[in-house]
Formats: C-alpha cells, sequence, structure tokens
C-alpha cells in the first residue's frame, strides 16, 4: 500500500486556529495560485492578486493586529503553530508570496508590545502593506562583520542612512524595517517616501518580491525605532516562517516527482522498481521529512520558556536546515525527472529556484560562523 | 590565474581557437548575455552570436574532411583535445550556445571521424554546410516512453525505441516521436535519427541512426519549450510521419549504426564535462572580482579565512576538473593507444567523466551563490545563469543515473545492472 505523502504535524502542535487558517490558505492555494503557477514568473499581476487576497482576504497581513482593530489578534501561545500551518500551506503553492509575508510577520511581531506595534497596525489595518528587511549590507565590520544603516540622534528624532540591498519588497515595500545602530542593534521602521530605489532588479526566483537597491535618508520619531533583542525576536520569527515555508515547498517536491513516478517507465519497469532511482525517490522524501522535524522542533521551542538567544540560535539551525532540505528536494527530484523536471511547465523548477533563492537570502556561509559564536564562544567579531 | 594546463597536450589550433573564441564571446556574447534569458524562443540576439562563430570563424565545417571543404578535424590526432578546448571556451561565454555548437557537430561524428568516415554521406551532406548560412544538425534520440533508455544501448540494445524505419523499395520510411533534441525547434537543418527496424527486439542489428533534412516532407517540429536555462539551446516535439529518405542516408547499416553511434556517448561526455569546466571557469572569475569587491568583517570578502576555504574549494574542483577533462580528451585523440572511442571502455572513462565534472561544476555554482548572499540570486551577477545553465548539462544523456550504471557496469563488471 503506498503512503500518503502528507504527514500530520505531532499533536501537541495542532490547533484548530491554524488548522481553520491552513483550510482557507489551501483554497486560496487551489483557486488563486496552483491554476496559474505556470504563468506566475512572466505575468506579474497574477503573483501580485493572489498576495492581496492572502494578505487582505484571508487576513494574513493582520494576523496580529489587535480584534479592535480588525485583525485576528493571535497570541503569542497561539501563533508558533498558527505560523508553522500557515507556512506550509502558502510553500506548497508560493514561496516567493510566503517570503513576502514571512517578512511583514515577523516585522510585527518583533515590536508587539512596543509604540511601533501602535504604528505598524495602523498601516496594515488600512490597506494592503508590505514590510522590506534592510538587513545589516556587506561592508565593514560594524555588526558581526556586516554593516548596518547609520543612525544619529538629533533631538527627538533619528537621522538614518543607508545604502543597500533589502532582503525583500524593496521595490514596492511601504515600510522598511532598518537595521541600525542606534544604542546598539536596532530595528527602525521608515516609511517608504523616505527611501529612493533603483530599477528592479531580475532575480533567480521568488518573484512575488520585487526587490531592488535602495538608499535611506530619513529622519523618524524614537518611537518607531526597536532597540534591546528586538532584532533576534525579528529574525527567530523570520526563520520560523521561511522553515516552515521551506518544508511546504520540500513537500511540493515531493509531489511532484511522485505525479510524475507514478506513471513512468524505465528499463521496462515502473521507475520506482529500479532501485537507483528509488533510492534518489527516498532521499527526496527524507528530505522534505527532517525539515518537518526540524521545523516542528522549532516551533515547540518557541512555545516553551527558553532563553531567547537560545531560541534564537536554534532558530537559525533550524532556517539553514530546512532550507537546505528543500532545495536538495527540488534538485534530486529534478535528478529523475530530468528534462521534465527543468521544463518550466512542469513546475518543479519553480520551485527549485525559489527553494536556492531563500537559501541564499540565508547567507549561510555567515550563519555558520554565527553558530560558531553562540555554541563555542568563538571571538569571531 | 590560469588553472593547470598540460602545455605537451596542447595542440597549435586548439590554442588559435581559444582565442578567437575569446575574441567572439567579447564582442558578440557579454554584450548580449543578461538578456538571453528573454529572448529563449526568439533567439533575435542568440543567433547572431552563433551566426558569426558557426559561418564566419566556420566552426560549422570543422569536422567534414578537408576535401568536402571541412578542416578535417575527425582525422586530426588532437579530435578529443579540440572539441574539449572548443567547449570549454565557448561553456565559459555561454553554455548553452555551447551544446548548440556541438550538437551540430555531434550526428557528423558517426560519419566522418576517423576511422569510420562515409565519404558518399560526407559528398552527400558537406555541402549544405559549406555555405555561408547558418547551418545547424541535431541529434534526436529521446522519446516521450523512455527517457535515458535509448542511450542505454549496452542493457536494452534498442528494445525500447519506438521511431521505426521500413525499407520500400530504396527508401526507408520514418514514423515515430522524438522529444527535447538540442537545436530542434525549428533551428536543425539536419537531423540524425535514432529509430529501429524491427521494434521491441533488443538487438543492435536493429538499431538504424538515419540522417533526414529537417525540410522533408511529413518532418513536424513543435514550439520550444522553456526551461530553467541554457536558453540558446532550443528543444521541442518532433514527428517523423511517413518521412521518406533515400536508402543510402542509413549511416552504416546492421549493427555498425549502433557501434559507431557509440561515439556519440563518449564525445557527448567530454563535450558536457568541457563546458561545464567552462561555467565553472567563468564563475571563477565573477568570483575572483566580487569577493575582492564585496567587504566583510572590515576587509575584502576573499580575505576572510571562512570565505577563502571556500573560494579555496571552488579553484580545487577546477583544478582537477581541467585536468581530468584534458586527459580524457588525451585519450579520445589516440585510439591506437587508448582503444577505439566507441569502445564500453571508452565509453565507462567518459561516464565517469561527466558524473564527476558536471557534479562538481553544480556544487561550485550552487557555492559561489551562497557565496555572494542576495547578490548570487541577482541575474547581474551571472552566477545564477551558470548555476541554472549547468543543472541541466548534469541531467541530459541520461542524467546521473545512466551515468553510474554506465560506470559501475565496466569497473566492477557488472552483468545484471
Amino acid at each position: 500500500m503506498m503512503m500518503k505523502l502528507e504527514f500530520e504535524n505531532i499533536s501537541e502542535l495542532r490547533s484548530d486556529v491554524a488548522e481553520m487558517l491552513a483550510k482557507s490558505i489551501h483554497e486560496w492555494a487551489e483557486k488563486e495560485v496552483i491554476p496559474y503557477r505556470a504563468q506566475i514568473d512572466d505575468e506579474v499581476e497574477i503573483a501580485d492578486r493572489a498576495l492581496k487576497k492572502l494578505f487582505l482576504d484571508i487576513g494574513m497581513q493582520k494576523l496580529v493586529v489587535p480584534e479592535a482593530k480588525g485583525g485576528a489578534g493571535i497570541s503569542f501561545e497561539d501563533l508558533p503553530q498558527v505560523l508553522l500551518r500557515s507556512f506550509e500551506e502558502i510553500g506548497k503553492a508560493d514561496a516567493g508570496i510566503g517570503f513576502v509575508l514571512s517578512a511583514l510577520i515577523s516585522a510585527s511581531i518583533s515590536s508587539m508590545g512596543t509604540e511601533v506595534f501602535d504604528y505598524l497596525s495602523d498601516k496594515l489595518s488600512a490597506g494592503l502593506c508590505k514590510i522590506a528587511i534592510f538587513p545589516p549590507q556587506f561592508g565593514k565590520s560594524d555588526f558581526k562583520g556586516f554593516e548596518l544603516a547609520k543612525a544619529v540622534a538629533v533631538g527627538d528624532k533619528i537621522k538614518l542612512k543607508g545604502f543597500g540591498r533589502p532582503l525583500n519588497s524593496g521595490y514596492d515595500a511601504d515600510i522598511f524595517a532598518v537595521f541600525c545602530n542606534y544604542s546598539g542593534i536596532s530595528v527602525a521602521f521608515v516609511d517608504a517616501e523616505n527611501v529612493e530605489r533603483s530599477e528592479q532588479i531580475k532575480s533567480t526566483g521568488l518573484v512575488a518580491s520585487k526587490n531592488c537597491d535602495v538608499r535611506i535618508n530619513a529622519e523618524i520619531e524614537k518611537t518607531r525605532i526597536l532597540t534591546g533583542d528586538a532584532w533576534k525576536k525579528l529574525y527567530t520569527y523570520l526563520n520560523l516562517c521561511l522553515s516552515a515555508l521551506c518544508v511546504g515547498s520540500a513537500y511540493d517536491s515531493c509531489r511532484i516527482l511522485r505525479d510524475w513516478a507514478e506513471k513512468r517507465t524505465i528499463r521496462g519497469k515502473p521507475l520506482g522498481d529500479n532501485t537507483v532511482d528509488a533510492a534518489v525517490i527516498a532521499n527526496v522524501i527524507r528530505e522534505a521529512l527532517e525539515a518537518k522535524a526540524v521545523a516542528q522542533m522549532l516551533t515547540k521551542i518557541m512555545l516553551e520558556d527558553r532563553d531567547d538567544e537560545e531560541v534564537y540560535a536554534f532558530s537559525v539551525v533550524a532556517a539553514l536546515k530546512c532550507s537546505d532540505s528543500a532545495f536538495n528536494s527540488a534538485d534530486r527530484a529534478m535528478e529523475l525527472m530530468a528534462s521534465q523536471g527543468y521544463a518550466r511547465e512542469g513546475l518543479l523548477e519553480k520551485q527549485w529556484r525559489d527553494a536556492k533563492s531563500i537559501r541564499t537570502l540565508l547567507n549561510p556561509s555567515h550563519l555558520l560562523l554565527e553558530l560558531s559564536a553562540n555554541y563555542f564562544g568563538s571571538k569571531l567579531w | 590565474m590560469e588553472f593547470a594546463r598540460i602545455r605537451e597536450f596542447e595542440s597549435p589550433l586548439e590554442r588559435y581557437m581559444a582565442e578567437i573564441i575569446r575574441d567572439w564571446g567579447e564582442k558578440y556574447v557579454i554584450p548580449h548575455r543578461r538578456n538571453f534569458d528573454e529572448d529563449w524562443k526568439e533567439h533575435r540576439t542568440i543567433e547572431p552570436a552563433l551566426e558569426k562563430l558557426m559561418v564566419d570563424y566556420g566552426i560549422q565545417t570543422a569536422v567534414w574532411p578537408e576535401e568536402f571543404g571541412g578542416w578535417g578535424l575527425g582525422s586530426s590526432d588532437y579530435f578529443g583535445s579540440i572539441c574539449a578546448r572548443v567547449m570549454e571556451e565557448i561553456g565559459r561565454y555561454d553554455t548553452g550556445i555551447a551544446v548548440s555548437v556541438g550538437v551540430t557537430l555531434w550526428p557528423i561524428f558517426v560519419i566522418a571521424v576517423k576511422p569510420h568516415i562515409n565519404y558518399d554521406l560526407c559528398a552527400e551532406f558537406a555541402p549544405l554546410f559549406m555555405r555561408k548560412k547558418l547551418t545547424m544538425a541535431a541529434n534526436a534520440m529521446t522519446e516521450p516512453q523512455g527517457g535515458s533508455d535509448i542511450e542505454n544501448l549496452d542493457e536494452l540494445k534498442g528494445k525500447t525505441i519506438r521511431t521505426t524505419a521500413k525499407l520500400d523499395g530504396d527508401e526507408w520510411v520514418i514514423n515515430g516521436h522524438k522529444l527535447w533534441p538540442t537545436n530542434s525547434g525549428g533551428v536543425a537543418d539536419l537531423f540524425g535519427v535514432v529509430c529501429t527496424t524491427n521494434p521491441g527486439v533488443p538487438d543492435e542489428k536493429n538499431f538504424a541512426y538515419i540522417y533526414v533534412p529537417a525540410d522533408l516532407p511529413g518532418v513536424k517540429q513543435g514550439e520550444p519549450y522553456r526551461k530553467a536555462g541554457m536558453a540558446a539551446d532550443k528543444n521541442s516535439d518532433i514527428w517523423f510521419e511517413n518521412v521518406r529518405v533515400p536508402k543510402r542516408y542509413r549511416a552504416w547499416g546492421e549493427g555498425l549504426d549502433a557501434k559507431y553511434f557509440r561515439i556519440i556517448i563518449s564525445t557527448g561526455c567530454l563535450g558536457s564535462a568541457g563546458m561545464a569546466l567552462g561555467a565553472m571557469e567563468n564563475i571563477y572569475e565573477i568570483l575572483f572580482e566580487k569577493c575582492s569587491e564585496l567587504r566583510y568583517r572590515g576587509r575584502p570578502l576573499k580575505e576572510n579565512t571562512a570565505v577563502a576555504a571556500v573560494l579555496a574549494d571552488i579553484a580545487a574542483e577546477i583544478e582537477i576538473c581541467r585536468s581530468a577533462v584534458y586527459t580524457y580528451a588525451r585519450m579520445l585523440d589516440r585510439p591506437d593507444y587508448y582503444g577505439d572511442r566507441f569502445s564500453a571502455e571508452m565509453i565507462a572513462r567518459g561516464r565517469a567523466l561527466k558524473l564527476k565534472v558536471c557534479d562538481a561544476c553544480c556544487r561550485v555554482a550552487e557555492r559561489a551563490m551562497d557565496l555572494l548572499g542576495h547578490y548570487g540570486i541577482d541575474r547581474n551577477y551571472d552566477v545564477e545563469k551558470h548555476w541554472r545553465d549547468v543543472k541541466i548539462i548534469q541531467l541530459w544523456m541520461g542524467g546521473r543515473q545512466l551515468c553510474q550504471m554506465d560506470v559501475a557496469r565496466y569497473f566492477y563488471d557488472c552483468k545484471q545492472l
């Protein structure tokens, strides 16, 4: 008997809210994404329309916005499992849309309990909104080897200057969450009017995330800045969202491979009955299951009373592992599917490009050094 | 910096060709390369680059014997080395163009490479390639039902081929459906078509390699497919419906077609490895520049030990791969020392080379992208284009699995794979 590909999350991570939302996202994917997926790269309006429906009609943009402001008001206690299920479903449909949403959700969660959250809640309630994360850039060595935007206090205001490439959505974001050097490492929230943008860059994948280089030259209220460990919280939630997104992507690669392999004969036998091919199929599935296990573990750890630093460090591991797995699943599935895998109409190659994009954007070489610093106290920067 | 090149292996012609290809690449490819992806269907910028190389520089005439106006590469003692060098140098600029060029020469190898030169067929088809007009060829091999089964000659002996060739008087009548040949989609003027004269029977005598001009009645080509990369390589369906060609268009005849067809496997592996090597070298050049420019921890990226370690791994892969490619090329140069180019031994060595070099190339491209962070996925940095392109090289010609089986069969004397 053939096993089903879906593998439910462990019982303690299941919740009615998470399942209800996942069902809505699944329906959204079936209606708004799957029928058009082969055209998404060429017809930008498809991703725009699907993103808008997900953000506004399903309400993912307002997931943490208080109910009084029209949001879902999901609490910290429910968030991790809701994010896990939601992003798994989004990852099966379009990783690019999920990537844009990951930035928005992690930036808004990192501000909860501060004045920035009030500002963001108003923005997120007012209509479609995208938040671009402007991370530390290649440059000098202000922040663990990277360069932070410059922040200088002038009276009640803070002057911000920076140049570089956001993680996502630089070309059409409404708000920029800018990593800057104010009172340590802080995250400043800047309206797009204060940002000069270059032409949109062409990227390998994640087409829903329209990016470009930006020049930030802004003066903001001090209430628009998050200090302390807020940046770690932002990255922790970003890593959870991306991990779950990658789980969904890996499962979709498995599904695409299975649907193709069922009809395929090689050397006179069904493809899966040839041991050399079965071994590859097994590795594709293994990658997806490993990603799922790690993403669930991160979710569970985030629900426990743990040290923030520890959770942050584990989230880095999870994001690295899950993005590796999503890429490896697609890459190895492509190995068997060959031309049917790298043909654009076959859908696998989109997962392949998107998964590689996420993995590259996570900057694995740097994150591994950071892990060494976290776990062994290496004095690296 | 130059990676290992054994000067004693290098022919004067090879060095000269490398120079002209670099000149061509800088003038006709680099200015347009970042727009090739958008040009996948029309080839408005790709075709002029191909035309320059094939017609003006004469590459389309290279393999044909000198008496028919060609360069006589098929009779050269540097046949393998020159093929490898041409693929390496073109691959440095664009592996899609490299395969398009390589596959034009490919079907000709069966009839124009020493010791199997079919002078009658050379006389028939060489003039097509001597015209001052872009002339391309294609190898119509893969079929819808079986993927790499067609190339898996040693095991299946042509059993799964469904494209049929029936003799009717002095003509072959060909019927069948092929998928994915490079230079299909309206590009090729001549096809080398893999057929069977007795469907379902595993016997190499039934394997027929027949030349079919693309403009004959009954040859129908579909629209090109869109792929992850390799925009310069057009692929489509081809249908042969009661296509009639003279009996003499069969390359050699019973048994010999299958025997000499195998040169397509050994040279295909060499060409694939050569162009993958060229792509790796270009990635190295890009990394050299960008890792000197981008700064991390107060110094150029390349001056950080963790980054330098990855850069070193990449350089080591290229250094070793180049040595391997030219070792195999030299072995193909000298069948008097190393055996026929179509022998099981040379095919196994070729499969091993393709397996190893293509894996290395994919790994190099992946790691280069990771090093460059968000510039790695930026199409203006070119690395990601190579990454999309070289994955396709790894997967064609039966992909990793068929390479593995051929290698295991030879090196471990497996009888039941």
